[in-house]
């Protein structure tokens, strides 16, 4: 049985995309055979992150549209070979995007024995989201410490619960959790972010994880790794520690608190 | 977008209508007990939509003959809900659509709450004439967007209504959780409708149309207290909840 997580959050710039690229690399790092869909039909992102761009040839819309296989679309990841990655088309309307057309490809990717499949939903409530959401069995709300994040997250995570596929079958409700991405943890204490608490208190729906916010992300997005790759990084454990809390395992928040830098750090100032 | 595409669009729409139950594939006796009741209501279902409920028939009656009896009597059938096996060609030539009611009123969940567009209002389950109009129960928290609307009767939510949110009934208002949204209780002008919340931090509340924005924070003394809403001539009376 594979298990559609959604990775979504109504804004854009989140970390949707980043997120996605790190939670299914982690998954296959776990040794689970994951395959990671890029939703945003027209801008495509995903396969940047992934650094598999030169590598596209045929698209989700080319699969959906009967033009191309599955087998002929799906990338190997560069550095996981149980990672497989279906790129967006970035020519095509938003609209070639089809329930049933949908449906057929994540039940061919079921029959190819993937336990995971990641759907990286567009920002906004159009298609696009709508489509990545609808089959979803869980979901990864990526929310930022503002409010228009939390609001966009709110309006998402209903969107889940009255639209989705198994809102519709009236099964059990899509797992929601709530994953935190660039919190720094010295602004809340500022007051200039909204904090774990109180964004735990808007939207009420289990956390799952927090990111710190971190330049590290960027570079890795520009060199095309999953930012789980860079080794020792407080953003790659914090992203460990999200596929593992997925996975049942029971880890302790870190990267949450503020510590005033000591005397030492202060007299040699590092980074 | 072209031209043409622009002349026309499709939205959703929730309506209200009658109900048909029927208990018998007798089409004699079914149109006999309609015009009876026909007769009975007066004009009272003139010109009323319905959708024929069917689901608990095993046999077909005779729907042209039916449809034909119903269309003279005034009313409008739309479409059937009923097993696939009583589908036949006189739904098509007496232009009846197969249709989905819900569940049983009392079986039924509470009815989603409605998701992205504003403009549309959950329903409650029809009320069959001489019971006590039900009680809607909403059992998810409602998120920002959603809005809910308990016509003719009270509304329950068993959770949190998120700011942006709206709940909306004829009747009285309980949020069990936190109300951060907008409450319009009484919105058929019962001015004796409460807006009971057991926390209180709401955008905007009103009773039979008197209303009131917290634009900033709430009372401070009852700020994500328990509070109960009432209107006092023309305004709006917060209290706390018990006491």
């Amino acid at each position: 049985m594979s298990r559609i997580v959604v990775v979504t959050s109504g804004k854009g710039g989140v970390g949707k995309t980043t997120t996605s690229a790190s939670f299914s690399a982690g998954l296959a790092l776990r040794g689970h055979k994951t395959v990671v869909i890029d939703f945003d039909v027209g801008l495509r992102n995903l396969d940047l992150i992934m650094g598999c761009e030169r590598r596209v040839v045929y698209d989700f819309v080319n699969v959906i549209q009967g033009d191309a296989t599955l087998n002929q679309a799906l990338i190997r990841d560069k550095q996981l070979d149980n990672l497989y990655i279906l790129p967006a088309s970035q020519t095509r309307d938003k609209d070639a995007l089809t329930r049933e057309g949908v449906e057929k490809v994540l039940e061919d990717l079921a029959a190819m024995d993937f336990e995971y499949i990641v759907c990286d939903s567009p920002a906004g409530i159009e298609t696009g989201a709508i489509m990545a959401a609808y089959f979803a069995d869980d979901a990864l709300v990526v929310t930022n410490p503002e409010v228009s994040s939390v609001r966009d997250s709110d309006r998402i995570l209903g969107i889940l619960s009255a639209k989705s596929r198994r809102a519709e079958r009236g099964e059990q409700p899509v797992q929601e959790h709530l994953l935190l991405t660039r919190y720094n943890p010295k602004r809340v204490s500022e007051g200039e972010m909204l904090s774990l608490r109180d964004i735990e208190d808007i939207l009420r729906i289990r956390l799952i994880g927090v990111i710190p916010e971190s330049e590290s992300v960027l570079q890795a997005s520009n060199q095309g790794i999953p930012a789980i790759h860079l080794k020792d990084s407080d953003v790659a454990q914090a992203y460990a520690d999200v596929v593992a809390r997925y996975l049942g395992e029971e880890k302790p928040l870190r990267f949450v608190d503020y510590e005033k830098p000591g005397l030492f750090k202060r007299l040699f100032g590092s980074k | 977008m072209n031209k043409t595409a622009t002349a026309l669009d499709f939205k959703s729409a929730t309506l209200h209508t009658l109900r048909a139950v029927l208990h018998t594939s007798d089409t004699v006796e079914l149109i006999a007990a309609l015009n009876q009741r026909m007769r009975e209501a007066g004009s009272f279902y003139e010109h009323e939509s319905v959708v024929l409920d069917a689901t608990t028939l095993t046999q077909a009656p005779n729907w042209a003959a039916l449809v034909a009896a119903m269309r003279a009597a005034q009313l409008h059938p739309i479409g059937v809900h009923a097993a696939a096996n009583l589908q036949d060609d006189a739904w098509q030539t007496a232009g009846l659509a197969p249709l989905e009611l819900s569940a049983s009123r009392t079986a039924a969940p509470a009815a989603t709450p409605d998701p992205t567009d504003t403009g549309k209002t959950g329903q409650p389950r029809a009320a069959d004439p001489g019971t006590a109009a039900e009680t809607l129960i909403v059992r998810q928290p409602l998120r920002s967007g959603q809005r809910i609307y308990a016509r003719g009767c009270d509304l329950i939510v068993l959770g949190m209504v998120s700011q942006g949110a709206e709940v909306i009934a004829d009747g009285h208002i309980h949020v069990y959780g936190p109300l951060r949204g907008k409450a319009m209780a009484g919105a058929r002008g019962n001015a004796q409708a409460m807006i009971l919340t057991t926390c209180f931090e709401p955008e905007l509340l009103a009773i039979a149309g008197v209303y009131r924005v917290f634009e900033t924070q709430t009372p401070d003394s009852l700020h994500k207290q328990g509070a109960r809403i009432e209107l006092d001539g023309e305004t709006l009376r917060i209290r706390a909840l018990t006491g």
